[in-house]
């Protein structure tokens, strides 16, 4: 039998969100170091930090009765075996 | 830091304006990224609708799939401010001794040019197309005597008015050269 936990899926979205971080930054470093760090990028940034944020809780919201110990099973050998 | 002292600005220069393309021309980026953010919101009406919807009724198949979702929303969150921070840093910088051309083609990818203002022969400004005519937007090319024989502003409001005050600036800018020369 081939499985493995579902805290491995929250495993690779942590992974995503460091990338995410990682860009945001970058992108968040080029507007102050170029001098134009003004309102309009402020706000902006502020719509996009909202956006962020009220998707992060809403991922929370709908995963939060998730039991993230139960597996998911890829390959059982049972499987093959109740075909015949 | 200030635009100043990204431009090295020289102890008797002056900024006179700062340029970026008109907002309008984002439009279609806005209008992209909401119909990006619609598009998951469609697929799960669409999967309610068509019978499929009793998958999400499963645990592990409901938890990838908002973790997919989240991740998606997440990327063209970020892929919006990608763009807006290409379009907003691609900008000209008109001061009363030099025009710099910053050209920003992707998060990683930086052009800067500039010209003295003496050094311009020759403007011409175009407004072409019924949204440009609408919200009064076009480009100025302008030709130099300098190493970059072309230097152009793409989509700026009002590019009449700007070709003038690059005209006047420039010819403010031979007289102080010429002065200096006799």
């Amino acid at each position: 039998m081939i499985s493995f936990p579902v805290y491995f899926f929250l495993i690779a979205y942590a992974f995503f969100f460091l990338i995410f971080i990682a860009f945001f930054f970058t992108n968040l470093l080029h507007l102050i170091y170029t001098g134009t760090a003004d309102m309009t990028s402020f706000t902006v940034t502020l719509i996009i930090l909202i956006m962020t944020v009220f998707t992060l809780y809403g991922t929370w919201y709908f995963l939060r009765g998730t039991d993230w110990k139960q597996t998911v099973v890829i390959w059982d050998s049972g499987h093959s075996s109740s075909l015949y | 830091m200030t635009i100043g002292e990204m431009i090295k600005q020289k102890p008797y220069e002056k900024i006179e304006c700062t340029v970026r393309r008109h907002p309008i021309t984002f439009l279609p980026y806005i209008i992209i990224f909401l119909i990006l953010l619609a598009i998951p919101i469609g697929l799960y009406w669409l999967l309610n609708n068509s019978g499929l919807g009793s998958y999400l009724q499963n645990q592990i198949i409901f938890t990838a799939a908002v973790l997919l979702a989240s991740i998606y929303y997440l990327s063209v969150i970020l892929f919006f401010y990608t763009y807006f921070v290409t379009f907003y840093l691609d900008m000209w910088i008109v001061t009363n001794d030099r025009l710099l051309d910053i050209a920003q083609d992707s998060l990683f990818s930086r052009t800067v040019a500039e010209v003295d203002l003496y050094q311009i022969q020759d403007a011409t400004s175009e407004v072409k197309g019924f949204f440009p005519s609408v919200f009064n937007y076009g480009n100025i090319s302008l030709q130099t005597a300098g190493a970059i024989p072309k230097f152009s502003f793409k989509n700026i409001s009002n590019p009449d008015a700007m070709r003038q005050k690059v005209l006047d600036l420039s010819s403010e800018d031979k007289k102080y050269h010429e002065n200096q020369h006799s």
